[in-house]
């Protein structure tokens, strides 16, 4: 029984020769998008920032701002006649609004929309939006149109966008589900 | 700056060297180990690898029902398999520091001689580290007949290496 456990652990003692990176690099090809679908986040080291002379430091920002104010000091006048000849005769033109005869809105002008609703028109700040991930759903294997299988993820988001007006300190949250698929290429076996 | 890495890049590091050498136990041609092996891999990585960790038994497991549909449709390059297999003993599939000992050329030549079902449960065992609950699985054999197959291999290497060179240079 002993020289069993010798031959064991003379066994256990070799190594198996890691596969080439020549080999890494087809399956990290065949692997394709796959591969990056789960990622390992790595510990950056922010290399040390030397310490420049004093007079290096103090006089490189301004050397630099200098020669940003005189050349746009030579090239201002130049540049406003570009933007007036560009576009004062413009043609473009905004696309054509359609009315919606049904909306109870139609008809019905800003002043009278602020009065029947008692929300101020004007003074609105621009909206901000945010994504939230809701959850990930893995839905197993489905079939593409081709007929080849597929893995299927469904990303579920909610869209908020908040709408604010300072001047009566009035908030408008509004939210909007949203779903993504995302397919990932199966092969037969 | 490359904050991120795919984690398959980590797992392969980890298990590529001991499921080539699986795979190639299987193929019997080193041509044929990697092809198994990515195609093993691939398949697996894609069913399970969102997960961030995929156990090694699934990928053996695709290797060696990988292995046998190959050999089914392999014959006539079967011929042209013994062949090569002759030319890149298994000694290959390790470290080369280590061919210089002899004893450890004898023992893989002989691990090399042993019967399919046999070598398998070795390689699994030993450089694997899978329990014989894991192989069993693996292979879709019952435990008892894992551990019997795995000490008749045992067995097999202790007789069939030859004494006068037992106390070659020892291993790590």
């Amino acid at each position: 029984m002993r020289e069993l456990d010798e031959i064991e652990k003379e066994l256990s003692g070799l190594t198996p020769r890691k596969p080439s990176p020549e080999f890494s690099e087809r399956v990290e090809e065949a692997l394709g998008e796959a591969g990056s679908v789960a990622m390992k986040h790595l510990p950056v080291s922010n290399p040390p920032i030397e310490s420049a002379p004093y007079s290096f430091r103090f006089f490189l920002p301004m050397s630099v701002a200098a020669l940003f104010l005189f050349s746009f000091y030579i090239i201002y006048p130049y540049l406003t006649n570009f933007m007036s000849d560009d576009f004062s005769g413009s043609s473009i033109k905004p696309s054509n609004m359609v009315e919606d005869l049904e909306s109870p809105l139609h008809g019905v002008t800003s002043e009278e929309l602020e009065v029947f609703s008692g929300v101020p028109v004007e003074g609105w700040l621009d909206p901000s939006t945010y994504e939230r991930l809701i959850r990930r759903t893995d839905e197993g294997i489905v079939d593409r149109a081709t007929g080849l299988p597929a893995r299927q993820y469904r990303y579920h988001f909610i869209d908020e966008t908040l709408w604010t007006h300072p001047a009566t300190d009035t908030r408008i949250l509004t939210t909007t589900p949203r779903q993504e698929v995302y397919l990932i290429d199966l092969e037969l076996y | 700056m490359n904050l991120s890495e795919p984690i398959w890049k980590d797992w392969f590091g980890r298990h590529g060297g001991k499921l080539l050498l699986f795979a190639r136990q299987q193929s019997r041609f080193p041509d044929d180990a990697e092809d198994l092996l990515q195609e093993a891999f691939v398949r697996i990585w894609r069913l399970y690898g969102h997960t961030g960790e995929v156990a090694p038994g699934l990928v053996y497991r695709a290797i060696r029902r990988l292995a046998i549909d190959w050999a089914r449709s392999l014959d006539r390059r079967k011929i042209r398999e013994e062949k090569v297999s002759l030319d890149s003993p298994l000694s290959s599939s390790f470290d080369r520091s280590l061919e210089k000992s002899e004893r450890v050329q004898a023992l893989l030549r002989s691990v090399e001689k042993l019967p399919k079902e046999q070598g398998e449960v070795l390689t699994l065992k030993i450089w694997g580290e899978m329990t014989f609950e894991e192989i069993s699985r693996t292979l879709e054999l019952p435990q008892n007949t894992v551990a019997s197959r795995y000490r008749y291999a045992l067995q097999k290497l202790r007789d069939s290496v030859p004494r006068e060179i037992e106390d070659g240079p020892f291993l790590k």
